[in-house]
């Protein structure tokens, strides 16, 4: 399997995709080179790769594989030589010697190619600084709880993701009933009409995402979620070049299932949508033809924080690489709580007794 | 048509309610004398009065107390207690002359006569309620005056005098006291009531309760997370769209007439009794 780095051509520094000009950047002569060039050396670089390149010893491999599955896989930096240790699943990383971001090509093509990504737009200054933003704009964390210095980690990773567009055929049949009441004297008067509401037609369901990693924690990889599509492009391996990135292990044959329960739950609450005017609608049938799906396998952007409380835990968080929207639990300072409940509860008591007294 | 000396508001300043309370405190504590020497001292027009007014005067030595007159001999000691402390705190509040009388003797007059004129001979005070058990004429009574006319509408005293027959039914006649003046305490003065207290303070838990528990859940990730929203993603195009009505349906019912008892606006009934003075309220037979 190819281990990939991108060279300067000017003076053969490693090539890094900056967020900030999202373009990619070489950190020794400054120079800048947009998608297109990249594009253009890549030929250039790939022989260059080769040449440099080692190939595993595929015997060393098979044996060490066979003995433990999940064991960590090696392969050999390109531009140091030394040994990269690596995760089944790890598609780019840095040589821990030389501090080369390496590509790991093989796991980002053939059938793990990803269809598209979304590049980082947050660099790893700003993501720091929204991390310490966001942590300190909240209110009931303790005080002076975080601060750079403990920030233990931060670092972007592509994360595998799973994003399917669906196309349905619906038809529905419900009850639509309107009701209007008058008095006249000492009588009310209630008129109920009731319609027999039909709906046909082709639903359209965009970007339903899934977690396409294991490893990852579900609920922080998708609590960053929506990221902005309309950003999305085709993928190339440069992207990942000076991130960490991670290639799929869950199939959409595991998700199919999920992903059409929840396209349907959508369907439904779609074609609902469309009956209007009435006080009360009832569903009395609902059926959901699928009759094109679309499952892109994506690259989104995740700023990962670790982070080592004053309590010795440890506190993990994922930020949308796009917009900087951070997710995760968050250490909680109890007296604040309890005094803010304790306050409620007064206040709450003091104006109960008012209205009681009044009334 | 109120003979009233001070048309005064429900609500007025604390002065007032101050001065009221003042002469309140002063006739009463200038004893029982003074009170006779007043109301021997009133104008009456006619003879009748006259009449009722003198016959009542072998009554009025007897008296020491003007907030619990038990002729009757209804009360206990105890109850006589309790029902003096509860026109105690009521008069306090509202400065009104607030009487619990038991008469098993009404002299021939009519129980709302016999009370109006009582109140007539045993207050100089405008405001003021009397609660009076007529064993003579098996009538449970209650009379308001000046502002308690006001306050107690003819809703009002039904209640006032549903609690009271309720106890007087059972010859409870202690206990129909203390539930009148339980009720009637509810309208003369703002207050809380233990029941209310209990609603408030669990409302309160309830409110803090909430506030404690949304903050922890939502710090520890416990709602919220990613929504996918239909809104952004989703579309339909229609190709099929019906509204077809069926029929239709009428139901109609009876609306009972409010009692008015929700607020202080109802109607009352007065009229103008012993003395020429207005009073209001009512009375229940038994």
């Amino acid at each position: 399997m190819a281990v990939v780095s991108y060279k300067c051509p000017h003076c053969g520094g490693e090539l890094i995709f900056s967020p900030t000009t999202q373009k990619y950047k070489c950190e020794y002569c400054l120079s800048d080179f947009s998608q297109e060039e990249l594009e253009a050396l890549k030929p250039e670089e790939g022989s260059e790769e080769k040449a440099v390149n080692f190939e595993e010893d595929t015997q060393e491999e098979n044996t060490t594989e066979k003995e433990t599955q999940e064991e960590a896989v090696i392969y050999h930096c390109p531009s140091c030589g030394a040994e990269i240790v690596t995760d089944e699943t790890t598609a780019a990383t840095f040589c821990y010697y030389c501090h080369n971001p390496v590509v790991l090509s093989g796991r980002v093509s053939g059938e793990f190619l990803p269809d598209k990504i979304i590049p980082f737009a947050i660099d790893k200054k700003q993501a720091t600084e929204k991390f310490l933003d966001y942590v300190h704009s909240k209110k009931f964390v303790p005080k002076a709880f975080f601060n750079k210095q403990q920030i233990e980690k931060i670092s972007g990773v592509y994360f595998p993701y799973w994003m399917v567009d669906m196309d349905m055929e619906g038809s529905m049949q419900a009850e639509g009933r309107n009701v209007r009441v008058w008095r006249s004297g000492d009588t009310e008067y209630t008129e109920t009409k009731v319609y027999r509401v039909e709906r046909e037609g082709d639903v359209h369901l965009e970007d339903i995402t899934k977690n396409a990693l294991k490893k990852s924690n579900a609920k922080l990889a998708e609590g960053v979620l929506p990221y902005d599509v309309s950003k999305v492009q085709k993928f190339h391996m440069g992207f990942l070049s000076g991130f960490l990135a991670e290639k799929r292990d869950i199939e959409r044959t595991e998700l199919n299932k999920q992903v059409q329960q929840e396209a349907n739950e959508y369907g439904e609450k779609i074609l609902r949508g469309t009956v209007k005017g009435y006080s009360s609608i009832s569903v009395k049938s609902c059926h959901l033809n699928q009759t094109q799906e679309n499952w892109d396998y994506t690259m989104l952007p995740v700023w990962t924080v670790t982070y080592k409380g004053k309590n010795g835990k440890m506190y993990y968080y994922s930020m949308n690489g796009q917009d900087g929207k951070v997710y995760g639990e968050l250490p909680i300072d109890y007296k604040k709580v309890w005094i803010l409940g304790g306050i409620v509860f007064g206040l709450v008591l003091i104006l109960a007794l008012i209205g009681g007294y009044l009334l | 048509m109120r003979m009233r000396k001070k048309q005064s508001t429900y609500f007025e300043g604390k002065k007032v309610i101050l001065a009221l309370l003042l002469t309140c405190i002063f006739v009463m504590g200038s004893g029982f004398s003074a009170n006779a020497a007043e109301s021997t001292g009133k104008n009456y027009s006619t003879d009748r009065q006259i009449a009722i007014n003198l016959s009542n005067h072998e009554v009025d030595s007897s008296l020491e107390n003007s907030q619990v007159t038990d002729q009757a001999g209804l009360l206990s000691q105890s109850e006589i207690e309790e029902i003096e402390s509860q026109i105690e705190k009521m008069e306090e509040k509202t400065g009104w002359d607030v009487m619990a009388v038991t008469t098993d003797d009404a002299q021939g007059m009519n129980a709302t006569y016999y009370a109006e004129k009582w109140f007539d001979d045993y207050t100089t005070c405008d405001d003021g309620i009397i609660f009076f058990i007529d064993m003579d004429n098996r009538e449970l009574i209650m009379r308001t005056f000046g502002e308690a006319i006001d306050c107690i509408n003819d809703a009002k005293r039904d209640k006032i005098l549903d609690a009271g027959f309720e106890k007087v039914s059972d010859e409870e006649y202690g206990k129909a006291f203390e539930a009148m003046l339980k009720k009637t305490a509810k309208y003369a003065y703002r207050q809380i009531t233990p029941v209310e207290a209990g609603i408030a303070f669990v409302i309160a838990i309830a409110a803090g309760g909430l506030t404690i528990g949304c903050i922890i859940g939502s710090y520890r990730l416990k709602f919220g997370g990613y929504k996918y929203s239909i809104e952004k993603n989703g579309s339909v195009k229609l190709r099929k769209k019906e509204d077809a009505f069926v029929n239709q349906f009428v139901t109609h019912r009876h609306i009972p007439k409010s009692d008015g008892s929700g607020g202080s606006g109802g109607k009352t009934t007065t009229h103008v009794g012993a003395g020429g003075r207005v009073s209001g309220g009512g009375s229940r037979k038994f």
